[in-house]
């Protein structure tokens, strides 16, 4: 277990990286603002929190019962379902699907992240992209996600251009429109070459299995429908008991980034399909002709089972939480585990890498209870946190 | 270190009980009494507090020396923790006290009989909840109440969120239901005829975040802000969503909470230059980062201007 005195260093040491204090500044600044009209413009969002809430204890708790019935129905409409309890699994089944030397496109996904998919990939002699802007400048920075929606906050425009040179742009550093325009021309090439393109899931309807995926920059329409196979995976908690309410977690979530409504909001049952010749119904017209979907426990059930993390697997992964967290906007994500950062990812770690990874982190919350007034899940991060001052003292003293 | 204060004092820093107690020997408040205030040492300690805070940042710039909670432990053992902090200058000192008579002349103007236990009056060990020793605050909470029991007290008024939060919520989570009653000192005041007169003075608040997320006393305040016709600007983090001093963390680290507080202080100063505060530990670190810059009141110190 790290110590304190280690995470108040790499703390510190957060707080003079200029690039990311000017990108945490700038975040905040541009971010608080545009979430809290959204939803003073959208009142109905509170009424849909609740709902999806109550959606979500009803999955959490007959999580057995809903992977079997999303499994059932993602193969009624002709998907493939996959459990997978161990990154192993995951892994395996990512070798069976999308094997070696093929070219995968990715949409930005935590879970992924936190399954080093894109690292696995590349391992079996694969060419991955990350397609999401920040996402693929992440990538060639080969840092880490930053904040859950936007990650690659800590990268200024400079950096900006400075990596994309590697891929061969040659525009100036304030010429942000050029490199979008670079990027949607390098990216296009790919999607359209791809085997595979891998995204995560915003959520997942039980009853017909299907993937809702929510974003503005249209890259998750180009993994999902351009190569012949698309694969999803989600986390178990992701599971949500209908399609509305599965649409509804999409966008609460959307609301409390601020991005409502988002630009683009897909719902995928199964593969692309068509019945216009005499009613017959054949698979893989326009879209993949395959999709797999992999329900991802990850500890997530035994976590559930044992109760004291459970409250943070109601968590939507908008991200609010980081951005009105006073440590999280001095630090953003360096203070977290390897993936998940900030209130809500100091607890994911504790669910994703262990206790003992979140133990020292959570000494460094304020215990202010921002984090929970301001989740549209209502989750008790303050009093996860206190679990875990607990278990760092009990083992320091043991 | 501070938890072996804990331990040895039964308070975070080793502080004179005749400094504890001098407020309430002015004020001839009766010992015995089934009503007490309860200042759990909280204001006294300011001072106190913040002549260390100030000390331990100094050494977590050094280089090599690294985290506070360490040097602690390394200066238990070579000197007597005491010598190596400076006293606090007796002004400091003195608005403390001043603190501690506004709360308790305020409660006898609307005729609240209350008593206090003066030296024998307990910490409420908070501060190690918060730090996560939840076995050692179990027992130092058991204590508080058994004496509470012993001294046959009914009703506790506190006077600051840790305690009240410690009292109010803490304690019987960890004991099951207490025989005395918690009421804070600001939920008295507010439900009663309480006045004031104080013209042409204006104050930006600082919610507590205790105060104002964990119990809810967000109109209590301004009602007393009101009564003593006091005018009051609300921040863009303001009530439910007020920001944290950093106090909490100024024992891991002082330059983190110090950065906290500074920005806090950031967006304070844009709607005035004089703030309102109501918490001791509030008050320490938002003073830390405003420096001369600003003037911070607490809301005793603006209740003791307005009655006079």
């Amino acid at each position: 277990m790290r110590s304190a005195r280690e995470i108040a260093e790499v703390l510190l040491k957060a707080l003079e990286d200029k690039g990311l204090q000017a990108g945490l500044d700038k975040s905040i600044l541009n971010s608080i603002p545009l979430i809290k009209g959204t939803l003073k413009r959208n009142p109905y969002i509170e009424d849909l929190a609740k709902r999806v809430k109550k959606a979500k204890d009803e999955v959490l708790g007959n999580i057995e019962y809903y992977i079997d019935k999303t499994m059932d129905n993602i193969r009624r409409f002709k998907g493939v379902a996959h459990f997978a309890k161990t990154r192993e699994e995951v892994y395996k089944i990512l070798d069976e699907v999308v094997g070696s030397e093929k070219m995968v496109v990715k949409a930005k996904s935590m879970v992924t992240e936190e399954l080093k998919v894109r690292e696995h990939l590349v391992e079996r002699g694969n060419e991955v992209w990350e397609t999401d802007l920040g996402e693929l400048l992440v990538q060639l920075d080969k840092s880490k996600p930053m904040h859950t929606i936007v990650p690659s906050i800590h990268i200024t425009k400079e950096r900006s251009a400075q990596l994309l040179r590697e891929l061969g742009f040659n525009g100036g550093v304030e010429e942000v429109r050029e490199m979008i325009e670079f990027v949607r021309k390098f990216l296009r090439e790919r999607f359209v070459k791809a085997h595979v393109g891998i995204s995560g899931a915003n959520s997942v309807d039980a009853n017909s299995g299907a993937v809702i995926l929510v974003e503005n920059e249209g890259n998750i329409r180009h993994v999902t429908n351009l190569p012949d196979i698309h694969v999803s995976i989600a986390g178990v908690e992701k599971i949500m008991p209908s399609y509305i309410d599965a649409i509804c977690q999409a966008m609460v979530q959307a609301a409390n980034i601020g991005t409502y409504p988002p630009t683009y909001l897909s719902a995928i049952t199964g593969p692309s399909s068509t019945a216009d010749i005499e009613f017959i119904r054949l698979y893989g017209v326009h879209g993949p002709k395959e999709l797999h979907v992999i329900l991802y426990d990850g500890g997530r059930i035994k976590v559930l089972k044992e109760g004291i993390f459970a409250d943070q697997l109601h968590c939507i992964r908008c991200g609010r939480c980081q951005l009105e967290c006073p440590i999280w906007q001095l630090a953003g994500n360096m203070w977290g585990g390897e993936v998940y950062g900030g209130p809500m990812g100091v607890i994911w770690t504790a669910i994703t890498e262990g206790i003992e990874e979140a133990a020292p982190l959570a000494l460094f919350c304020l215990n202010c209870g921002k984090c929970k007034e301001v989740c549209p899940m209502d989750i008790d991060i303050p009093n996860m946190m206190s679990e875990l001052k607990r278990y760092y003292h009990d083992i320091r003293t043991s | 270190m501070f938890i072996d204060n804990v331990r040895r004092y039964k308070l975070p820093l080793p502080v004179e009980a005749r400094v504890l107690t001098s407020w309430a020997h002015d004020l001839k408040i009766p010992r015995d009494k089934e009503v007490v205030m309860y200042t759990g040492g909280l204001y006294q300690l300011v001072p106190y507090i913040q002549s260390t805070i100030n000390y331990l940042e100094g050494l977590e710039g050094k280089k090599g020396i690294g985290l506070a909670v360490k040097i602690g432990k390394a200066l238990r053992k070579v000197i007597d923790f005491t010598k190596v902090i400076a006293k606090p200058s007796g002004d400091v000192v003195k608005r403390q006290m001043d603190i501690l008579k506004a709360i308790a002349i305020a409660l006898r103007k609307i005729n609240v009989d209350f008593g206090y236990l003066y030296e024998e009056e307990p910490y409420s060990g908070v501060l190690l909840h918060d730090l996560g020793m939840e076995d050692e605050f179990e027992k130092h909470a058991k204590l508080v109440v058994d004496l509470f029991k012993e001294r046959g007290v009914k009703k506790v008024i506190t006077i600051d969120p840790h305690s009240t939060y410690a009292l109010k919520h803490l304690y019987p989570k960890f004991l099951g239901a207490t025989d005395f009653d918690v009421v804070n000192y600001i939920e008295i005041l507010a439900k009663s005829d309480f006045k004031g007169k104080c013209e042409g003075l204006s104050y930006v608040i600082h919610d507590p975040c205790i105060y104002a997320r964990y119990e809810n006393l967000i109109e209590e305040l301004r009602s007393i802000v009101e009564a003593l016709n006091v005018k009051y600007v609300e921040p863009e983090n303001s009530r439910e969503l007020t920001y944290c001093c950093g106090g909490p963390i100024e024992v891991l680290s002082p330059r983190l909470a110090k950065k906290v507080a500074e920005r806090r202080i950031e967006e304070l100063r844009r709607y005035g230059k004089r703030i309102l505060v109501a918490c001791p530990i509030c008050y320490a670190n938002l003073k830390r980062a405003a420096g001369e810059e600003l003037e911070i009141h607490d809301l005793s110190e603006i209740i003791a201007r307005c009655l006079t």
